[in-house]
């Protein structure tokens, strides 16, 4: 697994920048998706996927055991990839 | 909200926030997402701090996306507040089918168990008091031998308050909260079985009501007449019944009925001798005045002969003249000789008038 530091600071390689400014970029980038997703917005990144924020509703549940739980709603940001980035790890495989 | 942050946006953002230029963001953040396709590529899960987790799944294929703990609470923090409610068993169903009643059941039920605590805390005070105050009487009727009649006063009120103390439990083992449901949507129920009945009738008591003021309003005219037309037939019915056996009741009966109409025969010459008038209108003319006094239209010049002091000509009658419509006798009925009489007289006038 590719710890995060490490894309980190191979992308702030990559992009001329140093590893504490990459690191601060990343910061901020992770601050403006929770920012706008709290807001409920969707963040598109062309060539690479859509972060989708996608509420829920209460509803209620069935446990296994017979009881009833009233599920509150809630918010949970989600990833969807682009087709592109599809079509590329496929034809890698 | 609900929007599209598009790169560019992303980029300013981001530069803003970091202290950098745009382009400088724009770069990192798609040299970012090479790092992270490259590492998806070689079939490992990429982690990007403050952001969460990519991997791929190994069957499918598919690109799968853990957000990061703190990013998660983040975006949830709207809802965070909000806590899963287990719903009691004895619910109903149908209240359970709507999520919005369910809410207000689990609230209602969180509030009906609150106020329980809260009776059984008081009841326990209140025991724990009543007891304080049952010992501290005996002691007092223990050391004071003459305030007996302050004995017999706690015991009664320890023995509900133990008495309470003992069906608490049992009140607090069957929920109330399902009998509310039930005993309110029972007598929902029970109004609206009862509406329509209730309307039925009513529109019943006010359909009587208008019959009846119809009846006495217009009904009443009939009543008299065929209470009349009763009596015109007991006096008939009594006068034949008299006729063979009394010949002098009978005799007056005549005489009475005979009165009125030896009364009304000198008034009809007088009543013939009066003259008749009509008028003329947009809608009546001479011989409809003539057709309906006469039986026959064109008799409309013996009309016109007795007004001509008034009349010009005959087609030209303004609406509103008052005209003296004679009588023709017992001549008039429909001899021909009457007829010729009014043809000719028909063509004489128009002759005037022609000339």
């Amino acid at each position: 697994m590719t710890s995060g530091s490490d894309i980190i600071s191979r992308a702030a390689a990559a992009a001329g920048i140093g590893g504490e400014a990459g690191r601060a970029v990343a910061a901020a980038i992770a601050s403006a998706i929770r920012e706008r997703c709290s807001q409920l917005d969707t963040i598109a990144i062309p060539g690479f996927g859509n972060f989708v924020p996608v509420k829920t509703d209460e509803h209620i549940v069935a446990e296994p055991d017979g009881s009833r739980v009233l599920v509150p709603p809630h918010v949970a940001l989600t990833f969807n990839p682009g087709s592109m980035l599809r079509k590329r790890l496929s034809a890698n495989e | 909200m609900n929007s599209t942050v598009t790169l560019p946006e992303l980029s300013a953002i981001v530069a803003r926030a970091a202290a950098t230029d745009s382009d400088t963001a724009t770069r990192f953040i798609l040299e970012l997402v090479a790092q992270i396709e490259s590492a998806l590529a070689a079939g490992g899960p990429a982690e990007v701090d403050g952001i969460g987790v990519f991997a791929r799944d190994a069957v499918s294929g598919r690109v799968t996306f853990t957000p990061d703990a703190g990013l998660a609470d983040a975006v949830n923090a709207p809802f965070s507040l909000f806590e899963p409610v287990v719903l009691p068993q004895s619910a109903p169903q149908d209240v359970l089918d709507d999520d919005r009643d369910a809410t207000v059941a689990a609230v209602a039920d969180s509030v009906a168990s609150e106020a329980e605590d809260e009776v059984e805390r008081a009841e326990s005070v209140a025991t724990a008091d009543a007891s304080d105050a049952a010992e501290a009487c005996a002691a007092d009727s223990d050391t004071a031998v003459d305030d007996e009649a302050a004995a017999p006063e706690p015991a009664p009120e320890a023995e509900p308050a133990a008495h309470t103390d003992d069906t608490a439990p049992s009140a607090a083992t069957e929920p109330s909260a399902p009998h509310y449901y039930d005993d309110e949507y029972e007598s929902t129920g029970g109004g609206a079985t009862l509406l329509p009945w209730l309307t039925a009738l009513l529109g019943i008591i006010i359909g009587m009501g208008a019959g009846y003021w119809i009846g006495t309003r217009y009904g009443a005219p009939a009543v008299v007449v065929t209470q009349t037309v009763q009596a015109t037939d007991c006096i008939s019915e009594n006068a034949a019944a008299a006729t063979p056996q009394d010949s002098d009741a009978a005799d007056t009966l005549r005489v009475v009925i005979s009165a009125p109409e030896a009364e009304q025969a000198p008034k009809q010459p007088a009543k013939a001798a009066e003259p008749v008038y009509d008028t003329v209108s947009t809608s009546r003319f001479l011989t409809t005045i003539a057709r309906d006094h006469y039986g026959r239209k064109d008799y409309w010049v013996f009309i016109y002969e007795a007004n001509t002091d008034i009349l010009r000509h005959p087609n030209r009658i303004p609406p509103g003249t008052r005209v003296v419509v004679p009588d023709l006798g017992d001549h008039a009925a429909l001899d021909a000789a009457t007829r010729a009489r009014a043809r000719e007289l028909a063509r004489e006038i128009y002759n005037r008038y022609d000339m």
